[in-house]
């Protein structure tokens, strides 16, 4: 490939996927296990190793405090946020706050920032598409949540910048996922895509035509996702052994994860089977060399009415995403569902009652959101390319206006990139400077939405209240950035910021973890030819221990054929150790010899007949 | 570029070019920054002391190299240049400022030549024309060529990495791309865009001057339509305007005699904004509103009085001295009830006292408290008052019998 292409990326609560276009057709890259996702799950092991994917999956009953999971619920956000508050009671791994206002996990010795953990993750999925595309890569599309705010974006393109990856753009998920379904078609359709995933809920509606997707609304509630749904099951398995043996299960860590992945499993089969049985021997001990075993019968019924009020609760922001962007649900041609949380037949068929269309069977739950990135990633380096995206901003912009009050200036799914401006006046006689505090949310006290920026525009001219006008623009690129500035109308001073939401993370901290994670990736590099390396040597030495018994007597008879048993053996020994150990250039310089010895034994043999 | 002498004289710099980036010399540089768009090329060459056969020379070039226009002469390309139905563009005698088609930027001849071609044209065209569209067309024939348009001119097509000035360009056109679509994908703003849009019919001269005549006015009216917009929209401003409105009311109704009306504006008014007028007319509006207020229960204490019904008048003076305190004439009825009903001079003297003070020089006032001193027994007291009475109501024969009386007494 001559230019550098951008892979797709989606980055899940639960799962994330990695996806490429080649020759035109977006295709999911399986990682070195071959699975298609790979589990968002992080855990630092025992001995220090860091560990991503299945594997960190695997081992996370035996490590709880260790590994982290669903750690996008936590990014952007404060230490005092519901999400944050929600989070401590169930995680079991240990949060702490962090310096600016942060949230920060503490694993084993080590303290790590939200986007550092999402970093891990990013470089694990950069080196599957590394690995198969054979080549570095350097560019990607990153999808997150379309309700996500500015804070939350911003964090998951700092984790791009720790991982050593240039976030080129960051798309919606659920626009991602149109992107997946349109792709190729020339048709003109109105959809809905309705996006469950881990942590999130999305629902977004499009108008697709002729490659362009534009979006008319999108809406969500970044508190709503397939994990509530495995609490729900969690709590009913908590509380019924509470009551049966007054033991909470929660204060054990290692308990609670075994409990947390029966739920995952028992959620997942209810999509397929009418009950499931949930079967954890030996759960806790009592103490008195016996111990208790959590046994329960979870049918669909019995789920479905645990978690009937999360489905209701899509439903009711479907209503009002369709009410305030004024379309009609019979305009609408198809229904999407995204997110493994969507394949509850409860849910599906309260979605194809609401909607009065059967959800779209056309596109993979798991992996269109992916595929839609990477297709928003292709179409930004061609640009002759025949998909464009008309995406808009999820959240209303504005400013901090006397009163305490939020005034919008660039209005909810209103399509990027756009400008607008608003003239304010001063308010006290006299008043010679102004300060502009840009907010964005949708509640009318400003102090409700989240702070972005601020600053101060001043050597205003002394008048009476209200004679002074400033103009305040904002602009949003279409990359998603936002900048506001304001003009004294009169003298034509002007004052502007670009406002880079606050994910946490300083410039400096970003920088130096984008230095430790680029030496880790020459760490996991080397460790992989390391592996590499050493499967073959383990082969050749193999053959070596087989043939050399063979030839000893024929050459055990000359002082020729004794120094060269000599040689052999040594050269063996000498790969042995250096196969055991962890330096590839040992491995690499016991290599030869033994390849040698190999090929000398082998002619010797050949010669015995 | 013609040579119209009267219509070329004051030239002013085109403010989308970088001078930095042309290859002027020092001595063009020089006449450059004294291009103010004000001063004459006459005024221009007494300016920098050379001759101005000079002057207009150098500055044609400028001209020439599109970094000087002339105060009237919008850029306005040739009326040839028509957008083919294909998309391609037949340019005619359109002409491209120099300094634009030599920026080093990494855009082709003909990219350059569309970007320049639709930004001189944004404000020309209608939002038909720009989005290539027909009058007649419905709402997804109006989506399809907004998609067709937004293909091209979303900046997502243009990610490289010089644009220079037409990076400016583009985002404009890009966004007048999304301001026509968004005034012609709502029926109701459509019709009045319509509306005030009537197409012409015919080409002839007098039409274009009609046209453009219209557009002036439109523009005109927009501007004005625009400000009050951003008026109404400002909340302080709004706020502000209120209250000033609400004031003018609170005038007019006190004018009208609906002092309790007049009342609630001023009211309204001041608590929009804190000006002292405002809370002084309140204040002014309370005394007249009460006193306005006061005028029945006076009325039928008054009635009360003359039937010589004490308690049921001392309630209604009660009533109305509690309305405003400050009338005198509810002060002296009560006084003169509360002495006539209950005998207590005690309790009418402050009444009595504060009537004399308000209404200084109203003999029925000083009689009043005369009377009160006369029953408190301080005959000398009395006397002054009832004599100050007499002083000022010569024949007011009560007071005068009270002084006959009183003298008896001694």
């Amino acid at each position: 490939m001559s230019t550098e292409p951008i892979i797709g990326i989606d980055l899940g609560t639960t799962n994330s996927c990695v996806a490429i276009v080649e020759d035109g057709v977006p295709k999911v890259i399986p990682n070195r296990a071959g699975y298609r996702t790979t589990p968002s799950i992080v855990a630092i092991a025992e001995s220090g190793r860091r560990l991503i994917g299945h594997i960190a999956k695997r081992q996370s009953i035996t490590n709880p405090e260790g590994t982290v999971y669903a750690s996008k619920r936590l990014i952007g956000r404060k230490w005092n946020s519901p999400a944050v508050a929600a989070a401590l009671e169930t995680c079991s791994y240990k949060l702490i706050e962090g310096p600016h206002h942060d949230v920060r996990i503490a694993l084993r010795d080590t303290i790590y920032s939200l986007p550092e953990i999402s970093s891990m993750i990013l470089s694990e999925m950069k080196l599957i598409a590394e690995q198969y595309l054979e080549r570095d890569i350097e560019k990607c599309v990153v999808t997150v949540p379309a309700y996500f705010n500015d804070g939350q974006r911003q964090a998951t393109k700092d984790a791009g910048r720790i991982a050593g990856l240039d976030v080129v753009r960051i798309i919606n998920e659920p626009t991602a996922a149109s992107l997946a379904y349109g792709y190729g078609k020339t048709v003109e359709r109105k959809v809905a895509v309705f996006d469950l995933g881990g942590g999130t809920f999305d629902i977004s509606i499009l108008e697709i035509g002729n490659g362009v997707f534009e979006v008319m609304a999108t809406a969500g509630d970044t508190y709503l996702g397939g994990e509530d749904f495995d609490n729900r099951i969690i709590e009913w398995l908590v509380f019924g052994f509470l009551k049966e043996h007054k033991i909470d299960l929660r204060k054990d860590r290692m308990a609670l994860q075994r409990i947390r992945d029966a739920a995952e499993k028992a959620k997942v089969e209810l999509s397929g089977a009418p009950q499931t049985e949930i079967n954890l021997p030996f759960i806790i001990s009592t103490g008195k060399n016996d111990a208790l075993h959590l046994q329960r019968t979870l049918t669909r019924e019995k789920f479905e009415d645990l978690v009937i009020d999360l489905c209701e609760r899509c439903l009711q922001i479907c209503d009002k995403t369709l009410k305030d962007a004024a379309i009609d649900k019979s305009d609408l041609d198809d229904v999407i569902l995204v997110g493994g949380q969507t394949r509850t037949p409860k849910l599906q068929e309260m979605v194809r009652e609401f909607f009065g269309l059967t959800p779209s069977k056309s596109v993979n739950a798991d992996e269109v959101v992916a595929l839609g990135a990477s297709i928003q990633g292709a179409s930004l380096l061609d640009e002759k390319s025949s998909v464009l995206l008309l995406d808009v901003t999820p959240h209303n912009l504005g400013i901090m206006i006397v009163g305490g009050y939020f005034q919008t200036i660039i209005e909810k799914n209103t399509t990027v990139p756009t400008s607008a401006g608003h003239v304010f006046t001063t308010v006290r006689d006299n008043q010679t400077s102004v300060r502009i505090m840009v907010f964005q949310g949708d509640s009318l006290r400003a102090e409700e939405n989240e702070l972005l920026g601020e600053f101060i525009l001043s050597g205003l001219r002394e008048a009476p209240r209200g004679e002074v006008e400033v103009e305040v623009t904002f602009e949003i690129s279409a990359d998603g950035i936002v900048s506001v500035s304001a003009k004294d109308l009169e003298t034509g001073q002007q004052q502007s910021i670009t406002v880079t939401a606050t994910s946490g993370l300083t410039e400096d901290e970003i920088k130096r973890m984008a230095r430790d994670a680029a030496d880790y990736a020459v760490d996991v590099k080397h460790a992989d030819a390391f592996e590499k390396s050493r499967a073959e040597v383990d082969a050749v030495i193999r053959d070596v221990e087989t043939i050399l018994p063979q030839v000893r007597g024929f050459m055990g008879g000359s002082d020729f054929g004794k120094e060269a048993l000599m040689k052999a053996e040594a050269a063996l020994n000498k790969a042995k150790a250096a196969a055991q150990g962890r330096s590839l250039d040992a491995l690499e310089t016991a290599r030869d010899p033994l390849e040698r010895t190999l090929r000398m034994l082998r002619g010797v043999a050949q010669k015995m007949g | 570029m013609g040579a119209d002498k009267d219509k070329r004289e004051v030239p002013r710099l085109r403010d989308d070019v970088d001078l930095t980036k042309l290859g002027l010399t020092v001595d063009e540089g020089f006449l450059a920054s004294r291009v103010d768009g004000r001063s004459t090329i006459a005024e221009i060459a007494l300016i920098v002391g050379r001759p101005e056969a000079d002057v207009r020379q150098t500055i044609a070039r400028l001209a020439r190299v599109g970094v000087v226009l002339f105060t009237d002469d919008r850029p306005e390309p040739a009326p040839t240049a028509t957008v083919r139905d294909d998309g391609g563009i037949d340019y005619g005698a359109f002409i491209f400022p120099v300094a634009l088609m030599q920026e080093d930027v990494g855009l082709s001849e003909e990219e350059r030549k569309r970007i320049i071609f639709f930004h001189t044209h944004l404000e020309k065209w209608t939002h038909y024309e720009l989005l290539r569209a027909g009058r007649q067309d419905d709402a997804k024939a109006i989506k399809r060529a907004y998609f067709a348009r937004s293909k091209e001119w979303h900046p997502d097509r243009f990610r490289r990495a010089k644009l220079g000035s037409f990076k400016r360009m583009i985002d404009q056109i890009f966004k007048q791309v999304q301001v026509a679509y968004g005034e012609l994908s709502n029926p109701a703003k459509r019709e009045a865009y319509d509306e005030a849009n009537v197409f012409m019919v015919g080409e002839d001269d007098l039409a274009e001057m009609l046209k453009k005549q219209k557009r002036k006015e439109r523009d005109a009216i927009r501007e004005e339509e625009r400000k009050l917009r951003r008026k109404k929209k400002n909340p302080i401003l709004k706020r502000i305007g209120q209250a000033k409105d609400l004031y003018e009311r609170a005038q007019q109704l006190q004018a009208d005699g609906d002092l309790l009306g007049a009342l609630r504006a001023a009211q309204t008014a001041a608590a929009f904004d804190e000006r002292p007028e405002y809370d002084e007319l309140v204040e002014r509006l309370k005394v007249e509103a009460g006193e306005y207020r006061v005028g029945p229960y006076i009325k039928r204490g008054l009635a009360r009085e003359n039937m010589t019904n004490w308690s049921e008048a001392i309630e209604a003076f009660e009533e109305a001295v509690r309305i405003a305190p400050e009338n005198g004439q509810a002060r002296v009825r009560l006084a003169f009830n509360l002495l006539m009903g209950r005998r207590d001079p005690q309790e009418a003297n402050p009444h009595a006292q504060k009537a004399v003070q308000l209404l200084p020089d109203d003999p029925e006032a000083h009689f009043v408290l005369g009377l009160c001193y006369e029953k408190g027994g301080m005959a000398k007291a009395a006397a002054r008052e009832l004599h100050r009475a007499v002083e000022l109501k010569p024949n007011y024969k009560e007071a005068k019998k009270r002084l006959r009386e009183l003298k008896w007494g001694f």
